[in-house]
């Protein structure tokens, strides 16, 4: 079956396309990757302080989870690393804080990136091109491999941080789908499912909804929701859906029951640290909470509309609108050009009870043979 | 296996038969004893709008083939969509290449060929890019 012959493989097919061209590409991933192991290397080797430690050093936050989105105007992304010191340490916070900034800036000098010192992490700025966020974590305790204490230099003190922990949560929901509807539909054509093994319909639905936050606080982002607050949310509202279309469906679907509710605010509290609230400031600036709502509510009404199913032409400009006019059109020319293929070698029919075009497999479609459009071309 | 059968011209029963037979849901009639018209609907895809036509062929002409519901729009810079002649029919063809001729069915060629014209008309309002091909006259 082709994508364009079934209503939710049609529409899915938009949607992943689109996710995959905001997405990390990988000529910058494979950048990143060189740069992250050149960084652990050199914190594996400095005499002065870290090598005779134990540990281990990942990436956490989208690349993680692989639900990263290009900035919106801008073009960098941020990659997320912790330095997980495995055995507790005599050292107070500020010590290994201090420890990791000399060790970086001696790295940054030799490398010539800018370097600067967060609350909680130091930044390397890969100029243009992204930055590198290293935060610096001490495990807690021998149970959880996963938690780590890391120095807020704010508060002068350790918070409890579980980003590994984090991203196997997240993964755990992703992973709820055994199959999802895009990859039976290319298993039907015997095509290769490889390209769709790491962006289940969770990890599409996270990246269209942050895309689309992008876009919607363009023009004032002070009350902006921050990816840590969608991602939860779409994360702990997912039910297993097998599409990107259902998923965001439900995601919104959901959010707009727990916001009408007479009583009090939805509450996003991170899944591996019941304690935190990631929506702590909504309470105290009601405005972040009120932009939210209407961000949310503004995504419901859009979705109702993809849902009435007017026509490609109205979808269209509802996906445009959502998603940018550069990514929908990108989609739907990859999308076609599948189609062409399809044409070219002889393998693409036209169903004769409704006209739709399908792949040569049915019997009950005529096959499109060779033709060549004609005509006058008027500009 | 060679086959010593002669490709010969269809006649217009033929053709109607074809196309009463294949795609019973259209209306399928004979306009004189040499030319027919067909009026139906077709959906290029499953997410598509359905696109009313009537198509009218004779023996001497080529079939002529044109969409009346919904209108074919023009594009926001008011351009005309691409392959259609000025009568509005669809240039489904290269006369000279001999993709259609009197031999071929109706059914296995004008039919499929208007879905996907019709298919790529949609993509050409999305993309603002005509991705189906084709030439045009000099």
């Amino acid at each position: 079956m082709i994508s364009i012959e079934n209503k939710a493989t049609q529409i899915d097919d938009l949607l992943d396309k689109m996710a995959e061209a905001v997405q990390l590409d990988d000529t910058r991933y494979d950048r990143m990757k060189t740069s992250y192991e050149s960084v652990k290397d050199w914190i594996e080797n400095d005499e002065i302080f870290f090598k005779p430690y134990n540990y281990d050093v990942y990436p956490h936050g989208s690349v993680r989870i692989l639900t990263t989105v290009k900035p919106f105007g801008k073009d960098e992304f941020d990659l997320d690393i912790a330095i997980h010191l495995k055995s507790n340490t005599p050292h107070t916070p500020q010590r290994i804080y201090a420890e990791l900034k000399r060790c970086m800036e001696a790295y940054a000098k030799k490398h010539s990136l800018k370097i600067e010192a967060k609350n909680r992490c130091i930044r390397l700025d890969y100029a243009g091109d992204f930055h590198m966020d290293i935060l610096p974590g001490i495990q807690e305790n021998v149970f959880d491999q996963n938690k780590i204490k890391v120095p807020d230099r704010e508060l002068g003190d350790w918070v409890s941080s579980n980003p590994r922990g984090y991203g196997n949560w997240f993964m755990g929901k992703a992973n709820l789908v055994k199959e999802s509807l895009l990859e039976k539909s290319l298993r039907a054509e015997k095509l290769p499912v490889d390209n769709f093994k790491h962006k289940k319909p969770l990890q599409r639905a996270v990246q269209l909804i942050k895309r689309y936050r992008d876009i919607y606080f363009q023009k004032d982002d002070t009350y902006k929701t921050s990816s840590i607050i969608l991602t939860t949310i779409a994360g702990q509202f997912y039910q297993g859906e097998e599409s990107i279309f259902d998923t965001v469906d439900n995601i919104i679907t959901t959010i707009r029951t727990k916001v009408n509710q007479p009583i009090g605010r939805l509450k996003v509290l991170n899944p591996v640290n019941a304690e935190e609230d990631f929506t702590d400031k909504w309470d105290n600036e009601p405005e972040y909470y009120e932009a939210f709502k209407k961000f949310a509510s503004h995504l419901y009404n859009e979705w109702q509309k993809l849902k009435m199913q007017h026509g490609v032409l109205n979808e269209g400009i509802t996906l445009k609108g959502l998603f940018g006019d550069d990514i929908f059109t990108k989609a739907q020319r990859s999308q076609t050009m599948l189609i062409e293929e399809l044409r070219k070698s002889k393998s693409l029919a036209a169903a004769r009870n409704t006209g739709i075009l399908s792949s040569v497999s049915s019997v009950s479609a005529a096959a499109v043979k060779s033709n060549t459009f004609f005509g006058r071309h008027e500009k | 296996m060679k086959s010593n059968f002669r490709v010969r011209d269809r006649t217009i029963a033929e053709q109607v038969s074809s196309m009463r037979c294949k795609y019973p849901h259209f209306t399928t009639d004979f306009t004189s004893h040499s030319s027919m018209k067909v009026t139906g609907v077709l959906q290029p895809s499953s997410r598509s709008d359905a696109y009313e036509f009537v198509l009218k062929y004779n023996l001497t002409d080529p079939p002529k083939i044109k969409i009346v519901s919904p209108e074919l729009k023009k594009n926001e810079k008011g351009e005309e969509a691409e392959h259609l002649y000025p009568n509005g029919y669809l240039c489904l063809y290269q006369p000279k290449y001999r993709e259609f001729t009197r031999t071929n069915l109706l059914t296995d060629t004008i039919i499929p060929w208007t879905s996907l014209w019709l298919y790529h008309y949609e993509v050409w309002h999305l993309t603002d890019e005509w991705l189906g091909g084709g030439e045009h006259p000099k």
